[in-house]
C-alpha cells in the first residue's frame, strides 16, 4: 500500500511505502522530512504585506479552515473533547481510511480520499508541506497543542517573507531545492 | 514621554545588538554563503604582487580597494567609539565605510554626533543609513537632513522583513515600503542603495529596482542571522525556526547582477581575500564586512581594524597576483567554475550567467 503525494499539475511527486493505518494517512516524518530540508523558499526582501495582518484561512470544499494546521487527536471521543477548549487551530481524528476536521460550530469535514497528513516540526515545516504537494496538509500531535500559537505565527512569517497573502499563494511561492 | 521612550528603546536596542553579536553564537548554522562553490580560473601569465591595482570606482570616485566596512551602528553614546575607530583607519585605506541606521539621530537630534565621523577620516565616501519602515515615517526632507547633517555621500535603505519578525519591538507593515524607497531615492541627492540586512536580494527584487536606486547590497545569507540576534532579544522561539532562511551570498550576486543594471555589492559572510576574489569575479562591484571588523575594533580598536583590513588588501594581491590577474576589471572578467549545489540552483532559478562561468 503506498501514498502518493502530487504537485498542482498532477505530477506524482512522491510514493510512500505504508505499513498500517496510522501509516497509511499520515506521512512517514523521517521521508518527507528529509525532503523539506533540501527545500528552501525564495526570500522576498521587500514584501508588499503587514504581518499582523496576514490570515492563514484554508478552504477545503466548502468548509473553511482558520488554519491549514491541524491539531490531530487519538480519537472520535479525544478530538470531540479538545475541540471544546481549542481556540488556535482545527482539531483532526483518523476513522479508518477517513481525515475528519472539526471546525467551529461543531460542523464536520471530511477532507477527501487521497489526502494525506504530514508531521510538522514548526511552522515553517507546515508551510513548506503545503508547498510541497496539493494533496497534503499538515499536523501537529495534541501535546503539542501549547506551542500552537508559535506555528500559527511561523506559517504567517513564511507567508510573509514570501510576499504571500494567502495559503492558495504560498503553494506558488518560488522554491529551489538543495541536494 | 511616549517619544523619549521610543529614543530610549531604539537607543537599548543598539548596544544589545552589539553585545549579542560579539558575545553569542550568531552566525547561520546550516547555510553557507556559497562562494566556496566558485573557482576561479587564474590567466596563464606571471604577475608582480606590487604590480596588482586594487582601485576601483564608487560614485565617481576612486577608492584603494573593493571593499568597504557595512554599516553597523550609531545611536548611542557608547558605540560612538566604534564608528570613530573604523573612520580612522578605513581614511589610513582609503576605502568606505557606513554607519548603521540613522533613526536615533532623527528621533534625538543629540545623538548625530555618534554618525559624524567625517572629521576623523578626511575625505572617505560615507554611507549613510535608514530602514525601509522608517520611512513611512520620515519625509524625504528628513532623509537629506540627517544625510547632510553628517556629510553623507551615499544613502543605504536597509530592508528587513525577517529580522522586524522576530524583533519584540519590530514593524512588521511593509506594504507600500517600495514605492516609499523609490520616492526617497528620486528626491534626496545622493545616490541610493537598497541593502538587505543578511537574507539576500532575489532576481525578482533586483529586477523591480533596475534603473530605481544607484545600487543594491545584496547582504545574502552565510554570515551573521539578525534573526538570531532578535531571537536571543525575544527570548522567544518564533525566529529558531527561520535561523537560517535566507538566499546565499553567491547565488544573491548572481540573482541581482542578472536582472539589475547598476553597482551590486557583496555583503554577507565575507571573511577573507578568497570571499572578495570570488565574489568580485561573480560579477561583484565591491564587497562588504562587518563582524569581522567589529570584533578587531572591539579588541584592538582602530590600529586593529587597520590592520585587519589591510591583510586582506594584501592577502588578495596575493591571489591576484597568483591568479595572473593585474587590477580588478581583469578579476571581473575571470573565466569562472561553478559547482554544486550552487550550480544546481542557478539551473533551477533560471539564472542567466556570462558565457565565461561554467557551471558543472
Amino acid at each position: 500500500m503506498s501514498a502518493i503525494i502530487k504537485k498542482a499539475t498532477g505530477r506524482i511527486l512522491f510514493k510512500f511505502r505504508l505499513r498500517n493505518a496510522m501509516q497509511m494517512l499520515c506521512m512517514n516524518s523521517e521521508g518527507i522530512n528529509t525532503e523539506l530540508k533540501r527545500m528552501h523558499f525564495v526570500h522576498c526582501a521587500i514584501p508588499d504585506l503587514s504581518l499582523d495582518r496576514i490570515r492563514t484561512d484554508f478552504t477545503i470544499g466548502k468548509a473553511k479552515l482558520k488554519s491549514p494546521i491541524l491539531l490531530l487527536a487519538e480519537s472520535e471521543d479525544d478530538a470531540r473533547h479538545i475541540v471544546k477548549r481549542e481556540k488556535v487551530l482545527p482539531v483532526a481524528f483518523l476513522e479508518g481510511e477517513s481525515i475528519h476536521v472539526l471546525i467551529e460550530g461543531g460542523k464536520e469535514v471530511l477532507l477527501a480520499k487521497g489526502m494525506y497528513l504530514a508531521r510538522a516540526a514548526d511552522g515553517l515545516a507546515a508551510a513548506k508541506i503545503l508547498r510541497y504537494g496539493t494533496n497534503i496538509m499538515p499536523y501537529i500531535p495534541k501535546d503539542a497543542a501549547r506551542n500552537a500559537e508559535i506555528y500559527v505565527k511561523q506559517l504567517k512569517m513564511a507567508m510573509f517573507l514570501t510576499n504571500s497573502e494567502s495559503i492558495d499563494r504560498m503553494r506558488t511561492a518560488s522554491i529551489y531545492i538543495v541536494r | 514621554m511616549a517619544k523619549k521612550s521610543a529614543v530610549a528603546i531604539t537607543q537599548s536596542r543598539k548596544l544589545e545588538h552589539i553585545n549579542i553579536i560579539l558575545n553569542k553564537e550568531t552566525q547561520y548554522r546550516d547555510k553557507t554563503t556559497m562562494l566556496e562553490c566558485v573557482e576561479l580560473a587564474g590567466n596563464d601569465r606571471k604577475i608582480a604582487k606590487a604590480d596588482v591595482n586594487l582601485s576601483t570606482e564608487l560614485i565617481g570616485r576612486e577608492i584603494d580597494a573593493p571593499i568597504f566596512v557595512s554599516g553597523m551602528t550609531g545611536g548611542h553614546s557608547d558605540v560612538f567609539e566604534i564608528n570613530r575607530n573604523i573612520a580612522k583607519a578605513v581614511a589610513k585605506l582609503n576605502i568606505p565605510m557606513g554607519v548603521g541606521s540613522q533613526r536615533a539621530m532623527i528621533e534625538d537630534k543629540s545623538l548625530a554626533y555618534t554618525y559624524d565621523v567625517k572629521k576623523f577620516a578626511g575625505n572617505i565616501i560615507l554611507i549613510g543609513n535608514i530602514g525601509a519602515t522608517s520611512l513611512h515615517r520620515y519625509g524625504s526632507e528628513a532623509i537629506q537632513e540627517m544625510l547632510n547633517e553628517v556629510n553623507a555621500d551615499i544613502l543605504a535603505i536597509h530592508t528587513n522583513p525577517a529580522q522586524e519578525s522576530v524583533q519584540p519591538e519590530g514593524d512588521v507593515d511593509f506594504r507600500g515600503i517600495f514605492k516609499r524607497i523609490v520616492e526617497v531615492a528620486k528626491h534626496i541627492r545622493q545616490p541610493t542603495i537598497l541593502k538587505e540586512v543578511g537574507n539576500g536580494i532575489s532576481k525578482e527584487i533586483a529586477q523591480r529596482l533596475d534603473g530605481k536606486v544607484y545600487g543594491i547590497d545584496v547582504q545574502g545569507a552565510g554570515g551573521t542571522t539578525w534573526v538570531g540576534v532578535e531571537t536571543y532579544r525575544s527570548k522567544g522561539e518564533d525566529g529558531l525556526a527561520f535561523w537560517d532562511w535566507g538566499i546565499p551570498t553567491a547565488l544573491s550576486v548572481l540573482e541581482t547582477k542578472g536582472s539589475f543594471g547598476g553597482k551590486v555589492f557583496a555583503s554577507g559572510g565575507i571573511r577573507n581575500a578568497d570571499d572578495v576574489t570570488r565574489a568580485i569575479a561573480l560579477g561583484a562591484d565591491l564587497c562588504g564586512m562587518a563582524k569581522p571588523v567589529l570584533t578587531s575594533e572591539r579588541r584592538h580598536g582602530s590600529d586593529g581594524v587597520y590592520k585587519m583590513l589591510s591583510n586582506l588588501i594584501d592577502e588578495m594581491r596575493n591571489k591576484m597576483a597568483k591568479l595572473g590577474f593585474k587590477d580588478i576589471e581583469e578579476m571581473k572578467n575571470a573565466r569562472v567554475l561553478i559547482r554544486e549545489p550552487l550550480s544546481e540552483v542557478i539551473k533551477q532559478r533560471g539564472i542567466h550567467v556570462p558565457s565565461r562561468f561554467v557551471l558543472e
